[in-house]
């Protein structure tokens, strides 16, 4: 590849580039950010909403939306406290990631069977999984003591935190489905054209009512994380979740339009987020501001990429 | 008169040379037809024209004044309106509306409806259209909302209307109605630009014509003065032999797949016909004839409330395309940018993605077989691209369409439908597309082509069946057919039998 063509890339994937800028900006001027402890800090933070980025990566791909993972998060992490002292912890891990099978499963096939918007579909579901999480709760966090689980959230491998280990599987495990197998491009082709991959033999059904269930296991998953990680269940967890996902998603460059993105631009988009958290946090920024500073980033950051994308179409 | 002078127009893009130095020159009240292979520059022209984009140098001169367009509204309120091929019209608002949007009310800020309405229907009436119009636009047929079109263009007053290719998605009375409309616009004093991939019609209605190609014009004559081959030549810039590929004499294998008594509740009544292996079958009639309807059963996209449908002798059981490919029946559906491309990505995965079992071990994809596959695919329908992974949205009308029978070829396919194969595809690329197709049978594939032009689908078609408001009208021989012949017998009904 030639320099020019190196430039050219670069300026596709506007994404990395604004990554490089604020991760260089940050080492520089931020005290503290440029830290072992620190990226460790930024790995852990960003990694509970990896997990359901991966998710939703298929989601947005298959040109669906899943408003729901927040809602299903703090369901699955109270309903996996209450049950566990029952079953035993084991036991109700499994019970848990089969009930987010099937709450996936509900959601999917109401969209892919149904034809169902997704948007309505979730956003429903997200009232229902709220307020059962409440039920489910009495309304309070539950004290969850369990030494596994406390090891997945907060421990660490060959000194790297278990949360970034997982993170990394699951992303090798995404990107490769994705990229390698028959499934991930049936997504992308379903998502790029619901009615030329119809006329292509393609199930739609099939890949909607899967791409909705993955969402909602990788929130399921992401409840575990999170209820080790904090030692307690909390059924008001991950109420700004889904938003917060979705941006990072399409932040990453994965289209809105379906049957365009990838797992490494989830993890771009995720970054690009949780740098301009960290280093807001590190320079004492008070949270009022950070959110307003966020808001204008995320708008110039999606701006510069939608003008760039708008004017190579019209160049085509 | 002159109506219109462009001169020394050029235009180029970022690495193309869109326009260089073009002249044309257009006369009060003709119908000026337009022609050129997709990209020889008459989008780009029309553009200009209509005030989208604007030229790098030249001049425009209208009604003997110099004017500049900055916008589509200045070359409105100059007195040009243009009809593009995907119509623009808001669906859900009424026939009046969409001829007077923008400028609904006057100045007092009340809508006056009964005025809006009733200019409306005195513009309709002056295009032959009976359509209310208080109808909302989405329950019209595509030949009514062209000619909305064609009205809205006359509440601006315009003296110059440009049609991009309406015969894309017209045909037969449709078509004849819109000519209709054409020559009374003339007769009213309003010049027409006519651009169109169909040369029957240029010598049908057009005063004058104008050939481009590579972004410069070949030539403008009268049309009285050209003939065909002087068209193609000028079009395509070499001699193309010939138009069809020759009709080779063959043999045929036995019945493949056969439709009997196909029945779809008000549009398709006990249809029956089959095809055999290595043979052509053309499925000739109007648009409304229940042609499309036909295939998308056939490939199972659609239900069908009566009759049987048999492959290999045995009752095919498609009750979705996925059965009918595996199978072995293909489409290559009516609207290749809508139903057979995924527009925004890659050659290469649109080829595979109708079989990718063949590229694929236990559902894990082999890069290196589906890089070769495309390859080869690329290579036998010679499709024109700098590589297997450049964006299909990318390639001419024709090479698009080459890739979607590329998929179907891939997919193994052994009876392929063919809806509408060359339809916007210019004259160059039709020829390969034929030369394909000639292919497919010569391998011993099936073919069932469906087309609105009969020139084409009897030079290519070993068999003929006539369809009719669903109806089959009648079968021919491909030598013995010709379009007056099966004008005849679709409307055999209607003069009584």
């Amino acid at each position: 590849m030639s320099s020019g063509r190196v430039l050219q890339k670069l300026y596709e994937q506007k994404a990395i580039v604004i990554l490089a800028i604020i991760f260089v900006a940050s080492a520089i001027w931020v005290p503290y950010f440029f830290t072992w402890q620190n990226i460790q800090n930024l790995m852990i933070q960003v990694s509970i909403y990896g997990i359901m980025g991966f998710g939703m990566t298929f989601a947005i791909l298959a040109r669906e939306f899943d408003l729901s993972i927040g809602a299903i998060l703090a369901f699955s992490g109270v309903f996996l406290a209450q049950l566990a002292p029952k079953t035993g912890m084991a036991v109700a891990i499994v019970i848990v990631l089969v009930v987010g099978i099937l709450i996936g499963m509900a959601s999917g096939v109401l969209v892919g069977v149904f034809k169902l918007n997704s948007f309505i579909v979730t956003l429903c579901a997200m009232f229902f999984y709220n307020g059962l999480a409440l039920a489910v709760s009495g309304g309070s966090p539950i004290m969850v003591d369990d030494a596994f689980l406390n090891w997945l959230g907060n421990g660490t491998t060959a000194s790297v935190p278990n949360l970034v280990w997982t993170l990394l599987i699951l992303f090798v495990i995404t990107e490769y489905i994705l990229r390698r197998t028959k499934f991930g491009r049936n997504v992308y082709a379903v998502g790029g054209d619901e009615q030329v991959a119809a006329l292509t033999g393609i199930s739609v059904r099939f890949y909607k009512v899967a791409v909705m269930t993955i969402s909602a296991l990788s929130a399921t998953i992401a409840s575990i994380y999170l209820t080790g990680m904090e030692n307690s269940a909390s059924p008001v967890e991950g109420s700004s979740a889904a938003l917060f996902v979705i941006s990072s998603v399409v932040v990453g460059g994965t289209s809105l339009a379906g049957g365009e993105g990838s797992a490494i631009r989830t993890v771009i988009g995720l970054f690009i987020f949780g740098i301009i958290d960290n280093a807001l946090s590190l320079l004492n920024v008070p949270s009022f501001d950070q959110s307003l500073i966020t808001g204008i980033m995320l708008v110039l950051v999606i701006g510069w990429d939608y003008y760039g994308r708008r004017r190579r179409l019209s160049h085509a | 008169m002159n109506i219109l002078e462009m001169r020394g127009i050029s235009k180029s893009f970022p690495g193309v040379q869109a326009l260089t130095n073009v002249d044309l020159t257009i006369r009060k009240g003709e119908v000026h037809g337009l022609v050129g292979a997709n990209g020889a520059g008459k989008s780009t022209l029309m553009k200009i024209l209509s005030g989208v984009i604007q030229a790098d140098s030249g001049e425009i001169h209208f009604k003997g004044q110099r004017i500049r367009l900055h916008s589509p509204l200045d070359a409105q309120r100059a007195g040009i309106s243009i009809i593009h091929q995907e119509l623009s019209l808001v669906p859900t608002l009424s026939v009046g509306e969409n001829i007077f949007l923008g400028r609904l009310h006057g100045k007092s800020y009340s809508l006056r409806w009964k005025d809006v309405y009733k200019q409306s229907r005195e513009l309709l009436k002056r295009v032959g259209s009976h359509v209310d119009p208080r109808t909302l636009v989405r329950d019209l047929s595509v030949a009514q909302m062209q000619l909305v079109e064609v009205a809205k263009a006359l509440s601006f007053n315009a003296d110059l209307i440009i049609m991009d290719e309406p015969s894309a998605v017209l045909s037969g009375a449709d078509l004849a109605h819109l000519f209709n409309t054409i020559k009374s616009l003339t007769q009213q004093g309003i010049t027409i630009i006519y651009i169109s991939h169909r040369l029957d019609e240029i010598f049908q209605i057009c005063n004058r014509l104008t050939i481009m190609r590579d972004g410069r014009v070949v030539d403008s004559k009268d049309v009285k003065d050209v003939d065909r081959d002087f068209i193609i030549r000028g079009i395509v810039g070499r001699d193309l032999k010939d138009e069809y590929p020759p009709r080779k004499p063959k043999t045929v294998g036995e019945e493949i797949l056969s439709v009997q008594s196909l029945t779809i509740r008000g549009k398709v009544h006990d249809v029956s016909f089959h095809v055999r292996r290595g043979e052509i079958l053309g499925l000739a009639g109007l648009v409304g004839s229940g042609r499309t309807e036909i295939a998308r059963c056939i490939f199972g996209a659609d239900r069908y409330d009566g009759g049987e449908i048999r492959f290999k002798g045995r009752p095919a059981q498609f009750t979705n395309p996925r059965k009918a490919i595996t199978s072995g029946v293909a489409l290559v559906p009516e609207d290749r940018k809508s139903q057979g491309l995924i527009t925004k990505f890659p050659v290469r995965l649109n080829l595979t993605m109708a079989a990718l079992r063949k590229i694929s071990r236990n559902g894990f994809l082999r890069p290196r077989v589906e890089r070769e596959a495309a390859d080869s695919l690329v290579k036998t329908l010679s499709i024109k691209t700098p590589s297997v992974e450049q964006i299909a949205l990318n390639l001419s009308g024709g090479n698009q369409q080459k890739v979607v029978v590329g998929k179907c070829l891939f997919s193994d396919a052994e009876v392929i439908v063919l809806d509408e194969p060359t339809r916007g595809v210019d004259v160059g690329a039709k020829r390969e597309i034929y030369d394909v197709i000639h292919e497919l049978a010569g391998q011993g594939k099936s073919v069932i082509l469906i087309s609105s032009d009969w020139d084409e689908l009897i030079a290519l078609s070993d068999r003929l069946v006539v369809l009719h408001e669903g109806r089959v009208k009648g079968e021919l021989n491909g030598s013995e057919a010709t379009p007056d012949r099966i004008l005849e017998l679709a409307l055999a009904h209607e003069r009584g039998e």
